[in-house]
């Protein structure tokens, strides 16, 4: 009797919406969730500062990519996203040199995590290709937000490097604390 | 009659609790440290004391001081206790503003673990207050943001009264560890 009772309730289940994801290019433009901008933008001012620019074509890649490993990665993506972010963003305001292509690694890591995370696990098949097309440009418009900076940089090389890395530091700040409300249980 | 003073004050700690409000998000968390006094003036005392110091602590501080503050905020987050963080907060205006007034240099690792100590209970206070905050991430983001901009402010009038002369930064500084004392022995 019990599991005739649940039968119906089976049945009458509505469409799966696999958390709300995009599946128009509108709203996949529109989607990038908060949480995980700070990893992108964190290893876009990481590349800006270390004057990395091709780091960018490869984190850029990387993302789209990261739709595809997402199952792989599976639902810790976020967390492993925003540890990634972190590190580009604790790097970006202590101004440390990395090896000669550490900072592309570092990058594109950060950026296939964050790619996985969009798709919360699920994988490119969650999304329509046009939302999917769409996260995948919003996200590489976040990561290429702080080479728009560089022209600063150039023109006043001092003190634009001292406000980018105390904004660097900012990012690290937050990203810390986001990782620790993920761990203490998912953000809105 | 300094020591004697101190003492005073780290005897009779009242209860300073500008952390009772009910935390939001961006512009809650914005406007905590701003609407905090005991917030306001050791932030902005973390400036002026970068004023005092020159370069490189001067930009080092407030890079330091959010990434250490974002390390107390994940204790707070996780619940991991502190002891006595309001008298660390109060006590950290009296501290910085009597570092400011007597136009104290000391070396940079050691004018950071300083700030960093400080930071620390600061970051805690808001980090407890996270996790009941109705959009926990913007709240970190207005609180880091915010915290960020007051060190500026410190720098900014630092900067401008030390061109017209240190008496002008040092009675700021005294101000400021009056006012952290009137905290610290519950006065405000």
């Amino acid at each position: 009797m019990r599991r005739g009772a649940g039968l119906p309730l089976v049945l009458a289940a509505g469409p799966a919406s696999a958390h709300e994801l995009p599946q128009s290019f509108g709203e996949g433009f529109a989607f990038l969730p908060g949480p995980l901008l700070l990893p992108l933008l964190s290893l876009g001012l990481m590349l800006a500062l270390a004057g990395r620019a091709r780091g960018l074509a490869g984190a850029v890649a990387a993302v789209p990519l990261g739709f595809l490993v997402a199952p792989l990665v599976g639902i810790n993506a976020d967390l492993l996203a925003l540890g990634g972010g972190l590190a580009c963003a604790i790097l970006a305001a202590s101004g440390r040199p990395l090896a000669r292509a550490g900072h592309g690694v570092l990058a594109q890591a950060t950026a296939l995590l964050t790619g996985a995370a969009l798709t919360h696990g699920a994988g490119w098949r969650a999304m329509e290709p046009p939302a999917l097309l769409a996260v995948a440009l919003g996200a590489a418009l976040a990561m290429a937000l702080p080479f728009g900076l560089r022209p600063l940089l150039a023109r006043r090389p001092g003190p634009a490097r001292v406000a980018l890395r105390v904004m660097g530091s900012w990012l690290a700040a937050i990203g810390a604390l986001a990782l620790a409300l993920t761990f203490a249980g998912p953000l809105p | 009659m300094a020591r004697a003073f101190l003492l005073l004050l780290l005897l009779a700690p009242g209860a300073a609790s500008a952390h009772t409000g009910a935390a939001g998000g961006l512009v809650s968390g914005l406007s905590h440290p701003v609407l905090g006094l005991d917030h306001v003036v050791a932030m902005v005392a973390v400036g002026l004391w970068g004023s005092v110091l020159g370069r490189p602590a001067l930009w080092a501080l407030p890079v330091a001081f959010p990434l250490v503050m974002a390390f107390g905020g994940v204790l707070g987050i996780l619940g991991v206790l502190l002891p006595g963080v309001e008298t660390g907060i109060a006590l950290s205006g009296v501290a910085l503003g009597l570092l400011v007034a007597f136009a104290v240099r000391l070396p940079l690792a050691l004018a950071g673990a300083i700030v960093a100590a400080f930071a620390l209970f600061h970051g805690h206070a808001h980090g407890a207050e996270l996790p009941v905050a109705a959009n926990p991430l913007a709240y970190a983001v207005g609180f880091v943001v915010s915290t960020g901009l007051l060190h500026l402010l410190g720098i900014g009038i630092g900067e401008a009264t030390v061109r017209r002369g240190r008496p002008v930064l040092r009675a700021l500084g005294a101000a400021i560890a009056l006012m952290g004392g009137a905290f610290l022995t519950g006065l405000a």
